[in-house]
């Protein structure tokens, strides 16, 4: 869930870019778009390193839990 | 059944590509646990033979991460990977030089209206159609590894350095074909393509991983070096006949034929025949050393001389060979404290870098940008000038130079390269080294304890004096004596028949041999009646000893000397001293010892005299005598309490609790089981100038380890903030993608060649 959430994120992040650049420009432009597509790609492996890393801490804490026997 | 063993990876780009696979070994089934070494390119793996094998285990990393990966388990394995790595030479070597053939045409088309280019460069290389054209095979062809990576890695989950350097050359080509496709886009057109950025990051990468490759099997050749002494096969008796084996069919207890000028094939005790047996490769020793019937031979050794037959000890895992090239690879799977730091930087680099990036590119669009930037500025050792690029382009270029400054390939590769050198060249004089962990507490150490026996001393009794209190010469006494002994069991009486050999006197015939319990011997030599032994068997026999003589001999014992008299016809005709002696060099190496400002103590169970008397010929001030075995533990934990970081040397078998309890155990040369070694140090000669070439060793390796982190955060640290753009308000510079993977590669590249200079090292002769 917390992978899905993360994805949510950095589309969230790209969207406010967007909107901030868009307010500073005065308008939709070229570098709206492209500095959006560029937080997109960015954010997005940020989220899927987080992702990862959180799967990873989960599993490590699940090779800690005790052992039922 | 837990089984270790070991897989070669070949294909791994940096310390990330390592944790992936290691972090996949361990999801499979029956895997137990994985560490993967990138310098060593090594899985080492345990697991459960009965569910899973070492085949398995790299077929399965083959087949879903896309290394090349091969189970070590037997020659072809190690072959087939002697020939993968070779081919990854060969392939990244053939990408730099196409590489190299298309980025220079695209470089000059790209700057033909600068300096005297356009009087050579055809005008048609300058258009961007053209420079697009050339550009392509690069990305899709020796680029194109960058982007296989990266998918590879996020199929299974994992982000490693392709997928920087693809989001960095990916972002600069697919800005070259907008500006190409779309002139007026208003990303700054044709002028500034950025194709050229694209094509000379994917040169300067590739040739990053051609020299590192070079370089990293160069780092490992010591231990290739090792496995290459192995004997393929052996000549044997079998039925009385001498029949040539592969060495896998050699048995413990076969009789092996080895000629000279062969090598010997496994370790056993020769039973026939000598030879002088050239050791250097396992023991570091440059001396052939003369062997005879009942001396260990070792594999892998060379027969220099004479044919022998020896008898097959030990075979396959359990010979010096293989404990020796097991130790130097679990070495350098362990990691010292002080690279806690650089595995903690390395293990969330992604993260970091593309949050680092991602902030760059805000501060660029948002404010840097409309503060800062100024048209006609240009990047460091580039002509190209950005005259007429957006906020947009031009903070995206700063964030893909981050992205590409910023992979800590150097900082990962610091610490296991220099360890690996270390040992290895450690390995290659005979010194062992159990690790980073070992080298650290080595070059930390204030204090030495060394045990006397076996350590500072020979370990056994040997001729020191003979004394004539008659008419006898001294050849005369020793002959006797050595004559009455020659039957005798006691190690005093081997001393002294190992003396007359030394001075080749020859032997009386004996009769009558009796062994007095506690005192000496009687014995018939020819028409006399010998005596040999000490005071009390003179006193029992009645036969007087003057008090001169007996002053004499009471200085001898004031030495730590055991003084037996000789009487021949109950007449005593002098007294023969015998003690376990100084190895040649223990006064000298004590000497060096001290001058490097180090506290040295003498350990030893032998009585306060004798310790006295050894001490004082050692140079050794401090000694604690009289100390059980089982108390040697308890003194060193005494001396640590009082906040010392203390070394002890010993024997490796005897001494494992005084050695496990020392900052730092240094077994010396207690035969051939390595693998029951107890110190994290183990010296294979029987050398005590070791000691200090270990110290020496450590203490270099330890600073190559601190140089390289240094050099790689240094670069980091002063890298980042000046791609980030922090020098442009003030100075107008710019770091260029490209010359951000210039810096990357090189990087990497300097601290394996640091580390490689360990290599050059050599024991000091002392």
């Amino acid at each position: 869930m917390k992978t899905v959430y993360l994805f949510l994120l950095s589309f969230l992040a790209t969207g406010l870019f967007f909107a901030a650049a868009v307010i500073k420009q005065g308008g939709a432009g070229l570098d709206a778009y492209l500095g959006s597509v560029w937080v997109l790609i960015l954010s997005l492996i940020v989220a899927f390193s987080l992702a990862h890393a959180f799967v990873k801490s989960e599993d490590k804490s699940k090779d800690n839990a005790p052992q039922c026997h | 059944m837990n089984e270790k063993v070991q897989i070669a990876i070949e294909g791994m780009t940096c310390v990330s590509c390592a944790r992936n696979i290691e972090g996949f070994a361990k999801t499979l089934p029956g895997v137990k646990s994985a560490e993967v070494s990138f310098p060593l390119e090594k899985a080492f793996v345990e697991l459960d033979s009965r569910k899973t094998s070492s085949a398995q285990v790299a077929q399965k990393i083959t087949a879903q991460l896309g290394y090349r990966a091969f189970p070590e388990s037997d020659e072809s394995a190690a072959d087939a990977e002697a020939r993968a790595h070779n081919e990854e030479i060969r392939r990244q070597r053939n990408y730099t030089i196409v590489s190299w053939l298309i980025a220079i045409p695209v470089m000059l088309g790209t700057f033909r209206e600068y300096w005297i280019l356009s009087s050579f460069v055809p005008a048609f290389f300058a258009n961007s159609y053209f420079l697009w054209l050339l550009t392509t095979p690069l990305m899709f062809g020796p680029g194109w590894q960058f982007f296989r990576g990266t998918w590879r890695g996020l199929k299974h989950g994992f982000t490693d350095m392709n997928l920087l350097v693809a989001t960095g050359t990916g972002a600069a080509y697919l800005l070259g074909i907008i500006n190409t496709l779309f002139p007026q886009a208003g990303f700054g057109g044709p002028e500034v393509a950025f194709f050229e950025t694209a094509a000379l990051l994917i040169a300067f990468l590739v040739l990053g991983r051609y020299l590192e490759a070079l370089t990293r099997g160069r780092a490992s050749e010591a231990i290739k070096k090792l496995m290459g002494l192995r004997v393929k096969n052996a000549r044997v008796i079998r039925n009385g006949k001498e029949e040539i084996i592969p060495i896998d069919a050699i048995a413990v207890g076969d009789l092996v034929v080895v000629k000279p000028g062969e090598k010997i094939p496994v370790d056993g005790v020769i039973r026939e025949g000598y030879s002088a047996i050239d050791e250097s490769m396992i023991t570091g020793e440059s001396v052939p050393v003369d062997k005879k019937a009942g001396d260990p031979v070792i594999g892998a050794t060379i027969n220099t001389s004479g044919l022998i037959t020896f008898e097959a000890l030990k075979i396959g895992k359990d010979t010096m060979l293989s404990q020796i090239i097991r130790f130097i690879e679990d070495a350098q799977l362990a990691k010292p404290k002080i690279q806690k730091l650089a595995d903690h930087v390395s293990a969330n680099f992604i993260l970091i870098v593309h949050i680092l990036a991602l902030a760059v590119f805000i501060f660029w669009f948002f404010v840097g940008y409309d503060f800062f930037f100024t048209p006609g500025s240009k990047f460091l050792l580039s002509s190209i000038v950005l005259s007429s690029v957006p906020a947009s382009v031009f903070a995206v270029l700063l964030s893909i130079t981050v992205l590409i400054i910023s992979c800590p390939c150097a900082v990962g590769l610091a610490t296991p390269s220099a360890i690996m050198a270390g040992t290895a060249n450690g390995a290659d004089n005979g010194i062992l080294i159990r690790g980073g962990d070992a080298l650290e507490r080595a070059s930390t150490i204030d204090t030495i304890v060394l045990d006397k026996t076996g350590t500072l001393t020979r370990g056994k009794p040997s001729l020191t004096d003979i004394v004539s209190i008659s008419d006898f010469t001294e050849e005369q006494i020793l002959q006797f004596a050595a004559s009455a002994e020659k039957g005798s069991e006691h190690p005093l009486g081997a001393a002294i028949v190992e003396g007359a050999e030394k001075r080749s006197i020859a032997f009386k015939a004996i009769s009558d041999f009796t062994a007095i319990p506690g005192q000496g011997i009687e014995v018939r030599v020819g028409a006399h009646r010998v005596h040999f032994g000490n005071r009390a068997l003179m006193q029992e026999q009645g036969i007087p000893l003057p008090q001169a003589d007996s002053v004499a001999m009471e200085k001898f014992e004031e030495e730590g000397k055991t003084v037996m008299l000789l009487a021949v016809d109950s007449a005593v005709k002098g007294f023969i001293g015998v003690a376990d002696t100084l190895k040649e060099n223990s006064a000298r190496v004590v000497e060096e010892l001290k001058k490097t400002g180090m506290r040295v103590i003498m350990l030893t169970g032998d009585n306060p005299r004798t310790a006295r008397a050894i001490a004082k010929k050692a140079g050794i001030s401090e000694f604690l005598a009289e100390v059980l075995p089982e108390r040697k533990a308890d003194e060193i934990k005494k001396l640590q309490q009082s906040g010392k970081k203390v070394a002890m040397v010993g024997d490796g078998i005897n001494d494992a609790p005084a050695l496990t309890q020392a900052d730092a155990g240094i077994a010396i040369g207690s035969g051939s089981d390595i693998a029951k070694e107890a110190g994290q140090i183990v010296l294979v000669k029987d050398d005590v100038r070791d000691i200090i070439h270990a110290f020496d060793l450590s203490k270099i390796t330890m600073r190559k380890i601190k140089e390289n982190l240094f050099w790689a955060f240094v670069y980091n640290t002063l890298g980042i903030p000046i791609a980030a753009g922090i020098l442009y308000p003030g100075f107008r510079l710019l770091v260029s993608p490209e010359l951000a993977a210039l810096f990357m590669a090189f990087s990497s590249v300097s601290v394996t060649l640091n580390t490689l200079r360990l290599k050059r090292w050599q024991p000091k002769i002392i």
